[in-house]
């Protein structure tokens, strides 16, 4: 199914080379296409060239970014008007494709993207059971922490949290099921296809697809009666109030933010007010030095350790 | 005597019926313009509204539409949806071709229609939008010019019809 959905958005010719080159797509992380330059991979964690048929290099043409822009937007560009503005599209399965090109402005503001040059298909890897070891530290009386995820771009913070939502939802040995509402801003948590999860997430999870963090929450505690709230990529100020708003509303909070360690998230002028009112009772800190996804260290509300991975699980529990 | 009278009404029907369906293939030609502003209209509308994916918006509107044009719209939807590859200008040429030849429309408009589909799929909902209105525009001046001469051209096309075969009478006796 995966290689399925990866092929479909790409050019002819390069599904061709693809095909030859016998992948294991649950390998294949990235895909960089600039134009005139060489077709690159990131497979298994290192840079892999794509070679043509007389073992040189795999030249990428305007004809196949152009190609491929049209299977990406269904034929539609217009469609994706919103996301053009952002510099990427979400395509079904919840993959990434970033692309740059010449920035149409409109009153000193991004109106829209023309001559795309580059096109990077990055993979959404749904890994089951990933969130496996967290539960633990996110769990009391079998009821879910309001949780936050810290993370640098690329280590896994959204397919942590797809793990968490799925877990939370069904119910596991640590915590019985809850109604779960996602507000998948950028359709990368559900990978949703016309409105319908094709990731799993879950027996009670009600997902808004497309829709801003903001207003999908306040809509879901209004329409759905959540118990659990489940965002992606909280940044700005207005998020973190959407997220106050939502925990005075009695719903629990599973987020992710993008930071490198506690401190700089402390550094952020927002965040910095939240951790100190002790609003997320655990953060949990991605990293991948060792493997993509390692969990380095979980912390309370008030920063205290209670796992890290260099040291046996359970030491620092308090 | 009785064996030309035969002949003579025989030639006559012939010619005037020949005169009557190309007078017809006038009025077919506007009808289907009609309908085909119809179609884009409702395209319009998809697309500004709904913002709905071009796959998408042609099943919808092709599902309530009759034949040719609802195989023409379900063609480029399936052909879309099947993403075996293939632009979207081939798809679109393809599928015209193969559908609409038979429609009633001048072989003109079909040409008109074809480089249509290079306007498919921008990048603006705005622009979009435009380009269909402009069509849309097209095809009104076109069933204006239609129009004004459709009354003439019909009665012409009669007469020919009704000349031609009391030419062809006059010839043979």
């Amino acid at each position: 199914m995966k290689r399925e959905r990866i092929l479909d958005v790409l050019p002819q010719s390069i599904r061709v080379l693809l095909e030859q080159e016998q992948l294991r797509y649950a390998c294949l992380q990235e895909m960089r296409l600039r134009v005139d330059k060489p077709l690159l991979l990131i497979y298994d964690g290192r840079e892999r060239m794509l070679r043509n048929r007389r073992d040189g290099p795999y030249i990428v043409s305007k004809e196949d970014v152009r190609e491929m822009l049209e299977y990406v937007s269904n034929y539609s560009l217009y469609a994706y008007e919103q996301e053009m503005r952002q510099g990427f599209i979400t395509i079904e399965g919840g993959h990434r494709v970033g692309m740059t090109g010449q920035v149409i402005l409109e009153n000193g503001k991004i109106k829209n993207l023309r001559y795309i040059s580059s096109i990077n298909l990055r993979m959404s890897h749904e890994v089951l059971g990933c969130a496996d070891e967290v539960f633990p530290y996110i769990t009391v009386k079998r009821q879910v922490h309001h949780t936050l995820i810290i993370s640098p771009p690329r280590c896994g913070k959204t397919t942590l949290l797809r793990d968490i939502v799925r877990q939370v939802s069904d119910g596991n040995q640590w915590i019985d099921g809850m109604v779960v509402g996602v507000v998948d801003e950028r359709s990368e948590i559900g990978g949703c296809y016309k409105g319908v999860p094709q990731n799993q997430l879950g027996i009670r999870t009600d997902i808004l697809d497309c829709c801003p963090k903001v207003e999908g929450m306040m809509m879901l505690i209004r329409s759905m009666g959540p118990e659990v709230i489940a965002v992606d990529e909280i940044g700005t100020t207005e998020d973190v109030h959407a997220v106050e708003y939502a925990m005075h509303c009695g719903c629990r909070l599973i987020a992710t933010v993008h930071a490198e360690s506690m401190e700089e998230l402390r550094r952020r002028p927002c965040f910095d007010h939240m951790i100190a009112r002790k609003q997320f009772e655990r953060y949990i800190l991605l990293g991948n030095q060792s493997r993509v996804g390692q969990v380095e260290g979980i912390f309370d509300s008030s920063g205290s350790l209670l796992y890290s991975c260099h040291t046996p699980a359970g030491c620092y529990e308090s | 005597m009785f064996l030309k009278m035969i002949g003579i009404s025989l030639i006559m029907c012939t010619t005037f019926l020949g005169g009557g369906m190309a007078a017809d293939k006038i009025k077919v030609q506007y009808e289907q313009l009609k309908y085909l502003q119809k179609l884009i209209c409702r395209l319009r509308s998809e697309i500004r509204y709904a913002k709905s994916y071009l796959g998408e918006a042609f099943y919808q509107i092709g599902m309530a539409e009759k034949s040719p044009y609802r195989e023409w719209l379900l063609g480029m939807s399936e052909q879309m949806e099947e993403k075996k590859g293939g632009r979207f200008l081939e798809i679109w040429e393809e599928q015209t071709k193969k559908n609409l030849h038979n429609s009633g429309l001048s072989k003109e408009t079909l040409v008109r229609l074809m480089d249509f589909g290079g306007q498919l799929g921008g990048t603006d909902v705005e622009m979009q939008v435009k380009a269909l209105e402009l069509y849309q525009e097209e095809i009104e001046l076109s069933m204006e010019e239609i129009r004004e001469e459709m009354r003439t051209k019909m009665r012409l096309c009669h007469c020919l019809g009704i000349m031609s075969g009391i030419f062809v009478i006059i010839l043979l006796l």
